[in-house]
C-alpha cells in the first residue's frame, strides 16, 4: 500500500475551491459570449459577422471544455479523497496529522 | 439599380454604385475589447484554480500520487493563457479593421460627393437628361440632346470614365478588406491547437498514470469517474498486480454479480487474468460469473498456496493439509477435472467437476452422505463422478456431460449418529447446494452458453440435502439413492420438489442395511422421515439389483468395489444402479422399469435380514 497522508478537510477545500473557480469561469465565459454576440450583431458585413460568429462558437466549445475539466478535477479530487480514506483503515488516524 | 443599354456609356453613374462600407469598425473594436476584458476574468479564475491545485502537496501525500495529480491542472492553465492570446489577436484584428474601414468610409464619402457634383455640372445635367430620355424610350430625343450639346461630350465621357474607374477600385478595396478582416478573424484560434490540449479525465491512460504512481485503483476510478472494471481492463499484468495491493480491490471483486463478473472477466486478456488469479486466487476461484476453467486455475493456486503455507508452518499433520494434499493428488490423476470451488479451513470443502462445466450440456450434481469429508473421500467421489460420467457416455455417446463431486457441505461424521438422526446439517448443506446450483445457473447464463440439463444424484444423508436444495432450486431430474429418509417437513412427497413430474427417482437396494437404519433412527417421532421409495412419497422407484451384465448393490456404500472383491454399491461401475443413474441424468429415466419397491424388497429380503446382511459393512465404506 502506498504511504498515505491526507488532510481530509484540506483536500476538500482544494476541491471546493477548484469547483468555485469553475463557477467563475462559467460566469466570465457568459460575458465573453455576450461580447461576441454583440460583435456579431454590430458588424454590418455578413462575411465579418459570419467569422465572428464562427469564432464565438469555437470559443464556446473550448470554454465549456475548460469548465467541465475544472469541475471534473474538483469532483475527482474529492472522490479520490473519499476513496483513499476508504482504502486505508489506518488513514483515519493520519488525517489530522501533518506531512511526514 | 436598373441596368439599361445606356448605362456605362454616359450619364448613368450614381452614388448608389459606390459600395457601402460596413460602418461598424469602431463597434467591432469595442466588442473585441469587451471580449478581452471578459477573457481576462476567465483566465484569472483558471490561474487561481491552478494556484490552488499547486497546494495539493500540503494536504495530500500518497507516495507518488501528488506528482501524478499535480500536472493535471497545467493544461487548463495553458488553455486559459491561449484564450487570452486569442483576445489579444482579436483586439489587434479589430483595431486594424476599424482603421481600414474608417479609411474606406472616408473614400466612400468623397466618391459619393464627387459623383453628386458631377451630376450637377453642365455635362452631367446633359447626360442625366439624355439618360432619362433613353429610359422613357425617346431615343430620338436623347440623340437630339446629345447632338445639341456635342461640345460637352468629350468632357462628359472623360469625367465619368475617371469616376467609374475610381468607384470600381473602391468597391474592390471594400470587398477585399472585408474578406481580409473575416479571414483574419477566422484565423484567430480559440485554443484549438497547441500543448494545452486537455487530457481526457475519464480515459484509461489517465488511470494508467495514476496506478503507475501508486494511486489505489479505487481512488483512480473515483477520480476519473470510470468503473474499476473498465480501468482494470486497461492495465497490463504488472499494473494489475500493483492494483491488487489495495485490499479494497478484493472486496470489490468479491461483491460483483455473476453478470458483472462475467462482463468484467471477458474484458481482460490472458495475462491480466493470470495476474488477477495470482493476486486473489481464493476470490476468483469461488466467484460466480467467472468461467470454471479459470476458477479451476484459481482454486488450484489457492490450494497450492495454502499447502505451501501449512508446510512452512510445520502443519502437515493437520486435517486441512491432508485434505488439500489428497485433493491435489486426486486432481492430478483426473486430467479432465475442474476444482470449481474450494473453501479453506480446518475441514476444507471442495467441489470437483469431471468434465468441462463451462460447456457441458448435461450436468449432474453428486451429493454425498454421512461420514463424508474432503480429506477422506475426495478421491473416492471423484472416482464415483467418473463412473457416472463414463456410464452416461456409454449410454448416450453424443452427450457432452460433466459430473460434479460436490463435497461442499459439512456432513455428519461417520460416528455422529445424532448428527445423522437430526436435520440441521442437511438443511445447512441443502441451502449451500441450492446456492451452488443457482450460482452455476447464473454463471452459465452470464456466459451466454445454452442452459444445460441439470440433475442431482444424492446418496444416503445427501438425499436430505438434495431435498432441501430442491425445495428452492430447479433440477430436471433427481435420483435419491439409499436414502436415510426424507423428513416430511422438508419434502413430504416428490411433488414438493422443484423437479418435473415423473423425474423424481428413488432407489434402495435389498442389501442396503444403513438406509433403513437412517430412516428408522430419526429423532423426530412427530414428523418422521419418509422412505422416498414408498408409495407415500411418490417417486419412480428403480432397481439396484443385478441385471444382465450388471451387478447388484451389495452394500450401502456408495463406493465399495475394489479389484478382486465382489462388493458393489450405488456409485460403483458396472452396476445396475450406476446405469440407472446415467439414464436418469441423461433424460431417459422415465422409461426404466419400476423396481425395488418396499414390497419387493420385503419379499426378497425382509428388513431384519437385510440389516443383518449389511451388518458387517463399514459405515460408508468408501475405498
Amino acid at each position: 500500500m502506498p504511504d498515505l497522508w491526507l488532510d481530509s478537510a484540506g483536500v476538500s477545500a482544494v476541491a471546493g475551491s477548484i469547483d468555485n473557480r469553475a463557477g467563475g469561469v462559467v460566469g466570465a465565459a457568459a460575458m465573453v459570449t455576450q461580447a461576441l454576440a454583440e460583435a456579431t450583431g454590430a458588424v454590418g458585413s455578413p462575411d465579418i459577422s459570419g467569422a465572428v460568429s464562427s469564432f464565438a462558437s469555437r470559443f464556446d466549445g473550448r470554454a465549456n471544455e475548460l469548465i467541465t475539466y475544472l469541475e471534473k478535477l474538483g469532483a475527482g479530487l474529492d472522490n479520490a479523497r473519499a476513496a483513499l480514506e476508504g482504502a486505508d483503515a489506518d488513514l483515519a488516524s493520519l488525517v489530522t496529522g501533518g506531512p511526514r | 439599380m436598373t441596368e439599361t443599354w445606356s448605362d456605362g456609356l454616359f450619364g448613368a453613374l450614381t452614388a448608389d454604385e459606390v459600395a457601402p462600407v460596413p460602418s461598424s469598425g469602431a463597434d467591432l473594436l469595442a466588442a473585441a475589447q469587451q471580449y478581452q476584458r471578459a477573457i481576462a476574468d476567465v483566465a484569472a479564475a483558471v490561474h487561481s484554480a491552478h494556484g490552488q491545485w499547486q497546494g495539493l502537496p500540503d494536504v495530500l501525500q500518497a507516495d507518488h500520487i501528488t506528482p501524478a495529480l499535480k500536472p493535471l491542472m497545467d493544461p487548463a492553465d495553458k488553455l486559459a493563457s491561449a484564450l487570452q492570446d486569442s483576445a489579444e489577436s482579436f483586439v489587434s484584428v479589430a483595431s486594424a479593421a476599424s482603421t481600414s474601414l474608417a479609411q474606406l468610409q472616408t473614400e466612400h464619402d468623397t466618391l459619393v460627393s464627387r459623383i453628386e457634383q458631377f451630376r450637377a455640372s453642365a455635362p452631367g445635367k446633359m447626360a442625366s437628361k439624355a439618360a432619362a430620355e433613353v429610359r422613357t424610350g425617346d431615343l430620338l430625343g436623347a440623340a437630339a440632346t446629345v447632338i445639341s450639346s456635342w461640345k460637352q461630350v468629350p468632357e462628359l465621357v472623360g469625367d465619368e470614365f475617371a469616376l467609374r474607374t475610381e468607384v470600381a477600385a473602391h468597391n474592390l478595396k471594400v470587398s477585399t478588406t472585408v474578406s481580409s478582416i473575416a479571414r483574419q478573424i477566422d484565423q484567430i484560434t480559440a485554443g484549438e491547437k497547441g500543448t494545452y490540449k486537455l487530457p481526457e479525465l475519464g480515459s484509461a491512460s489517465l488511470a494508467d498514470t495514476l496506478v503507475d504512481h501508486g494511486v489505489p485503483l479505487s481512488a483512480a476510478a473515483a477520480f476519473t469517474g470510470q468503473s474499476v472494471a473498465v480501468l482494470l481492463a486497461g492495465l497490463d499484468a504488472k499494473q494489475v498486480e500493483k492494483a491488487f495491493e489495495d485490499p479494497t480491490m478484493k472486496a470489490w471483486v468479491a461483491g460483483l454479480s455473476a453478470a458483472d463478473a462475467a462482463a468484467w472477466w471477458s474484458s481482460l486478456d490472458p495475462a491480466q487474468k493470470k495476474g488477477i488469479i495470482a493476486a486473489i486466487p481464493g476470490v476468483i476461484g469461488n466467484l460466480n460469473g467467472i468461467p470454471y476453467t479459470d476458477r479451476d486455475a484459481a482454486n488450484r493456486a489457492a490450494m497450492d498456496d495454502e499447502i505451501a503455507k501449512l508446510k512452512a508452518a510445520g502443519k502437515t499433520d493437520t486435517d486441512e493439509y491432508q485434505a488439500l494434499e489428497n485433493t491435489k493428488k486426486a486432481l492430478k490423476k483426473t486430467p479432465d477435472s475442474q476444482l470449481i470451488s474450494l473453501t479453506l479451513g480446518a475441514e476444507p470443502l471442495a467441489a470437483v467437476s469431471v468434465g468441462n462445466l463451462d460447456t457441458a450440456s448435461n450436468v449432474t450434481w453428486m451429493v454425498p452422505g454421512m461420514g463424508t469429508s474432503v480429506k477422506n473421500n475426495i478421491k473416492g467421489y471423484i472416482g464415483g463422478a467418473k463412473n457416472l460420467r463414463n456410464q452416461q457416455i456409454a449410454d448416450v455417446p453424443t452427450v457432452d456431460t460433466a459430473v460434479v463431486a460436490w463435497l461442499g457441505y459439512k456432513a455428519p461424521g461417520g460416528g455422529d449418529l445424532v448428527g445423522e438422526a437430526t436435520d440441521g446439517l442437511a438443511v445447512a448443506g441443502g441451502n449451500q447446494l441450492a446456492t451452488a446450483m443457482q450460482d452455476f445457473d447464473a454463471t452459465r447464463s452470464a456466459s451466454g452458453t445454452v442452459a444445460p440439463r441439470v440433475s442431482v444424484v444424492a446418496h444416503s444423508y445427501g438425499t436430505l440435502v438434495a431435498a432441501q436444495a430442491l425445495k428452492s432450486t430447479h433440477a430436471d431430474s433427481v435420483l435419491l439413492e439409499g436414502s436415510a429418509g426424507i423428513p416430511a417437513w422438508i419434502a413430504p412427497t416428490a411433488a414438493s420438489l422443484d423437479v418435473p413430474k415423473g423425474q423424481v427417482f428413488a432407489s434402495q437396494a435389498v442389501h442396503d442395511g444403513w438406509a433403513i437404519t437412517g430412516q428408522s433412527t430419526y429423532l423426530n417421532p412427530v414428523d418422521p422421515r419418509i422412505d422416498p421409495t414408498s408409495n407415500q412419497f411418490g417417486a419412480h422407484d428403480l432397481s439396484a439389483e443385478a441385471s444382465p451384465g450388471l451387478n447388484a448393490v451389495t452394500q450401502h456404500g456408495p463406493l465399495v468395489h475394489k479389484p478382486g472383491n465382489t462388493s458393489y454399491s450405488y456409485f460403483d461401475a458396472n452396476t445396475t444402479a450406476i446405469d440407472n443413474a446415467a439414464r436418469v441424468t441423461t433424460g431417459t429415466g422415465a422409461s426404466l422399469p419400476v423396481g425395488d419397491t418396499p414390497a419387493e424388497r420385503f419379499v426378497a429380503n425382509p428388513h431384519a435380514v437385510e440389516y443383518g446382511a449389511a451388518a458387517g459393512e463399514a459405515m460408508h465404506g468408501i475405498p
